[in-house]
């Protein structure tokens, strides 16, 4: 807003600091703990201008390329359609007072330059608008206080939406404040003037993928599209994102008719557009899908409030009571309002290959179960119980990915694992960071899966006795290749070495934490396992600092992450 | 190196490698099937193409004659546009008509990769615009009726939250 | 096997999900009364010259803090367990790490103004959330004022304490708690496969209390150094100057004076102290002061 109108209508200026954090779709740590927490973003910056791993600051939980090259990690279900800055995470705050924006500031106190937009909206206003995008970028290793130019609104917002992508960085990013400075309106009439629509309201339009230069009009006259066989035009459109799609559909009958063929919806992808998805959009595809197979509404009801919530989740049910003999993929991560009732319709897609739930807390019970084809699973912060699990586990055979991080309704995980032995013989994934269930005895039963590439248990070992368990786990899943032992504070030189002799295949290994490994048993690892790419041995304490520093050297194929608790100055 | 005689269908005659050749599904299945030799004079006649766009065609092959297969066309192929290299986007620098024949004689030769990069062009092209813009860009006549226009227009209104 | 991860966790859950304690700035109800704060001042010395403490909040192994919430103020000591050095640990850790956790857990609001006990307790499990292993044991101490009913909570694990004066009078002191002679009771968290053999006393072993406070009251929270260098009576003499005191000045010219003279007879070889007294009663003959880290936190109650 520029200062000439700021005038006219006498506002204030106003700087403020998040009231409340509302949402993140990653974190470091669980709502049982305030260390690392979404929480600590609330008011003013702690440790800005310094620069390090605090628990008093928020982290993320994915960083760098890494996470994309697993096994399960989310392929896209319709890659006409992706989001040219490939959004991966985002943060939603709530400030207190409600003001024309002029300036957002993240403070970045550890590896910055994930930001890659800015939303705002108000709390229960219809829309988002977007503020700022820009690509994500290399920073130098110092804190940041990043504040880009944002676009000229002209009306009130208290809620802002951060999106990130993490794949330039090499640790995880940590946020210690988010400012946003406005102008507030200082009587209701002005508020409503504003809210009235001053100037242009803002609207989010997704950008065209790269056009290639051979654009103009031919001025031949001819119409070459009538050339083609219908084959080739469904070829052609088949590589159209959903929005020229249904631009196509406006241009001719014959092109009405094509651009409506069912094999062009065979996946659905509405992520990219998630400011925008409505009811009514589940509703489209329901009528013009003929076989639906792949489907991720990911983040689709973010820009949604109260009773179009509840028409979204009736819809989404129409969508799925169509479909459940035929989608095989279900992306469903990041919403918020999977109920009870939804899930209810889930369990009845008997063809499912793939579910994806990460981040739905609304529901907490599972009472039937029809899926028999799952091979992932994805659970990530929800609260399902164990009874629910074992259910579906001993339902799905081809079970090779299980993705359980911070599931805290599991109260049993030794349980767990013995099914899985039972059961679900072809895993290759199993991760249950954070899942502080296990007893010593659990961890043994690993060694029942010769198959595991992916074994996630970070967190779950604080504070117990795990002696021989990993040695054995080391000889029997000589596939391993992703390996998270971070907390692991017994972890010891005899573990790390049986780890270094039978699992070759090793690419990520994580020992944050590991108070007693010694420098000897590291370095061997650095050249033993011929496949190293990324080692964290943050915080462990029996290897030096300059020691670390001459293996970066050394082994530059490798990445060492190593951060440290930096004490106030 | 063994040749091969192709003719387009205005009598042209490439002489061209067999394995150059061989890119094209339908001229491999061709010569598997008659069973022909290196050493006879045969000549592989084809109707559809004429010698332009057949001059064009080898061209491609013969730049991507090393380039490995392309994955079996199921659910998971790639659909993506933005992919294209630049030798590619310069070679099909050329006008519509052309481009269309290129698409058309692609289909018929059976050459996946050529296809695949004609229809991106062609989609890329379609990308970004508004359903007038897309009918100027291709000469396509409107033939809906006012009221018709109107309706597809409010269905795909649903689609979105756009205004 | 209830993993002391897990028995953190579940409390945390319950405190997190339930109270929460995010004030409004807006609020008008609580613009209305006068309400109780706390003006405090702190001194303190480390036993050793010779460790280095960059960090605010540190007093040689002694961790204290301050802070203020919409709903009370609350202070904090905590004094690090020395032994633990002799085992490569450094000692201070735990104790500024238990500190800080707690003083976090005041300004995110997560605390339920009547029970500095809980506080404790959470402040503790969440050191097993840290990404560093903190290792060690401390003391604890930590005192509440809650504005809404003018009442002071306290809770208190081991030999730290705490003391409140009103015009020169002793309202309520704390007592100390000991195993036996010379082994307070004490927040531990030892290395994985030693729990066994390390003393441990749980969180809700703490002793709660509290009193109604009034204008003018004169409270001191300090570790184990000054109750057994200075004689009640010493003390008393200095918190009775700080009645009704509100500059903060002044207060801290206080402090430093309890903090230095505690310092001066830990090192006084010969001077009956209230620690030579006890172990004297224990059947220990010994003379002279404790040498031992000082932290004084001392505050009145202003209404």
């Amino acid at each position: 807003m520029d200062g000439v109108v700021a005038q006219q209508f006498r506002m204030t200026y106003v700087e403020q600091f998040v009231w409340r954090p509302e949402f993140s779709t990653s974190k470091y740590n669980g709502p049982g703990s305030i260390s690392y927490a979404l929480l600590t973003l609330s008011g003013r910056y702690k440790k800005y201008p310094q620069y390090g791993d605090f628990p008093e600051c928020f982290f993320f939980r994915d960083y760098g390329t890494w996470w994309k090259e697993e096994a399960c990690s989310p392929v896209l279900y319709r890659p006409q359609d992706e989001d040219p800055l490939q959004a991966q995470d985002f943060i939603v705050l709530y400030f207190q007072i409600a003001l024309v924006p002029t300036s957002v500031y993240i403070y970045q106190v550890y590896n910055p330059g994930a930001v890659i937009r800015i939303w705002g909206k108000m709390h229960c206003g219809p829309k988002w608008f977007l503020l700022w995008e820009g690509p994500p970028r290399k920073c130098k290793p110092e804190a940041k206080k990043f504040g880009p130019p944002l676009r000229n609104i002209n009306c009130l917002i208290n809620l802002l939406r951060i999106e990130f992508n993490h794949s330039l960085l090499d640790y995880h990013t940590s946020i210690d404040a988010v400012l946003l400075t406005g102008h507030q309106p200082l009587t209701r009439l002005q508020a409503q003037i504003i809210g009235r629509g001053l100037a242009n309201i803002h609207s989010f339009v997704p950008e065209p993928a790269v056009s290639i230069r051979n654009d103009s009009s031919d001025t031949s006259g001819n119409d070459y599209f009538s050339m083609l066989p219908n084959e080739i035009i469904l070829q052609i459109f088949q590589r159209l994102d959903l929005l020229s799609l249904s631009r196509c559909s406006q241009v001719s009958k014959t092109w009405y008719e094509l651009s409506k063929h069912g094999s062009l919806y065979h996946h659905i992808s509405l992520k990219p557009y998630w400011n925008l998805v409505r009811p009514r959009t589940i509703d489209y595809f329901t009528d013009r899908c003929t076989v639906l197979k792949k489907l991720d509404l990911s983040w689709c009801d973010q820009s949604m409030s109260g009773s179009i919530l509840s028409e979204f989740a009736d819809s989404l049910l129409r969508l799925l009571f169509k479909f459940k003999d035929t989608i095989t993929h279900l992306d469903l991560r990041d919403l918020r309002y999977i109920d009870d009732d939804v899930i209810d319709f889930i369990v009845r897609c008997t063809k499912l290959v793939e579910l994806r739930l990460k981040n739905s807390r609304e529901w907490t019970r599972l009472d039937d179960n029809f899926m028999t084809s799952l091979v992932l699973l994805d659970l990530t912060y929800t609260q399902i119980n164990d009874l629910s699990l074992i259910r579906i586990m001993k339902a799905n055979p081809l079970l090779e990915h299980l993705i359980l991080d911070q599931c805290e309704g599991l109260g049993d995980m030794d349980a767990l694992v013995g099914v899985a032995t039972r059961y679900n013989k072809k895993l290759r994934t199993w991760r249950s960071w954070k899942v502080n269930a296990y007893s010593e005895d659990g961890f043994i039963m690993f060694t029942y899966f010769p198959d595991l590439e992916d074994l996630d248990l970070g967190w779950c070992a604080v504070d117990l006795d795990v002696g021989s368990s990993l040695v054995a786990i080391a000889q029997s899943c000589r596939k391993l290749k992703r390996l998270i032992l971070s907390a692991w504070r017994m972890l010891d030189d005899e573990s790390l070495a049986a780890i270094i002799e039978n699992c070759k295949e090793i690419r990520h290994l994580d020992l944050l934490g590991a108070r007693n490994i010694s420098t000897n048993v590291c370095e061997r690892a650095l050249y033993k396992l011929p496949k190293l790419r990324l080692l964290d041995i943050s915080y462990c304490e029996g290897i030096r600092r300059d020691e670390v520093e001459i293996w970066t050297q050394q082994y530059p194929h490798i990445t060492i992450q190593r951060s440290y608790e930096i004490n106030d100055g | 190196m063994p040749k091969i005689k192709l003719q387009s269908s205005d009598g042209e005659i490439f002489d061209v490698d067999v394995e150059i050749a061989k890119c094209s599904v339908t001229i491999k299945t061709m010569l598997e099937d008659l069973g022909m030799d290196d050493e006879e004079e045969e000549i592989v006649p084809l109707p559809n193409v004429n010698s332009a766009i057949l001059r064009k065609v080898l061209q491609w092959a013969t730049f991507h004659k090393d380039d490995p297969p392309p994955p079996e066309d199921d659910e998971n192929k790639e659909k993506r546009t933005d992919d294209i290299s630049s030798w590619d986007a310069d070679f099909l620098k050329v006008d519509q008509g052309t481009l269309f024949e290129l698409i058309l004689a692609a289909n018929y030769l059976d050459i996946k990769g050529l296809l695949d990069v004609t229809c991106k062009t062609v989609a890329n092209m379609i990308k970004g615009k508004a359903p007038e813009e897309i009918r100027k860009t291709f000469n396509i006549k409107n033939d809906f009726t006012a009221s018709e226009e109107d309706q597809v227009r409010k269905e795909n209104e649903c689609l979105f939250d756009i205004f | 096997m209830h993993s002391l991860f897990v028995t953190g966790r579940l409390i945390s859950r319950a405190l997190l999900n339930g109270i929460h304690n995010f004030s409004t700035a807006t609020d008008p109800k609580l613009q209305q009364k006068t309400e109780p704060f706390l003006v405090s001042a702190v001194c303190g010395f480390s036993k050793e010259r010779k460790i280095q403490r960059l960090v605010k909040g540190q007093f040689g192994d002694d961790a204290w803090f301050t802070t203020k919430h919409k709903s009370s103020d609350v202070l904090g000591v905590a004094d690090g367990v020395g032994g633990w050095r002799a085992y490569g640990i450094d000692p201070g850790e735990f104790s500024i790490h238990l500190m800080k956790a707690c003083e976090r857990l005041v300004t995110l609001g997560l605390f339920s103004p009547t029970n500095p006990s809980e506080l404790l307790a959470n402040g503790y499990y969440e050191l097993l959330h840290n990404k560093k292993s903190i290792l060690g044991s401390s003391t604890a101490c930590v005192v509440l004022l809650n504005r809404e009913n003018s009442t002071l909570y306290t809770a208190n694990i081991g030999d730290s304490g705490f003391m409140v004066v009103r015009r020169g009078r002793v309202v309520r002191r704390s007592e100390e708690q000991q195993h036996y002679f010379n082994t307070p009771f004490q927040l531990s968290l030892p290395p994985p496969g030693y729990r066994a053999d390390v003393l441990s006393d749980r969180p809700d072993s703490a002793s709660t209390d509290n009193i109604p406070v009034e204008d003018g009251d004169v409270i001191l929270v300090a570790t184990d150094g000054v109750f057994d260098n200075l004689p009640q009576n010493i003390i008393l003499n200095e918190l009775v100057k700080c009645q009704g005191e509100r500059c903060a000045n002044r207060l801290q010219m206080v402090a430093n004076s309890i903090a230095w003279m505690a310092r001066s007879l830990s090192f006084d070889e010969t001077f009956i102290s209230p620690f030579a007294e006890r172990a004297f009663a224990n059947g220990i003959n010994t003379i002279g002061g404790k040498p031992d880290d000082i932290t004084v936190i001392l505050a009145t109650v202003a209404i």
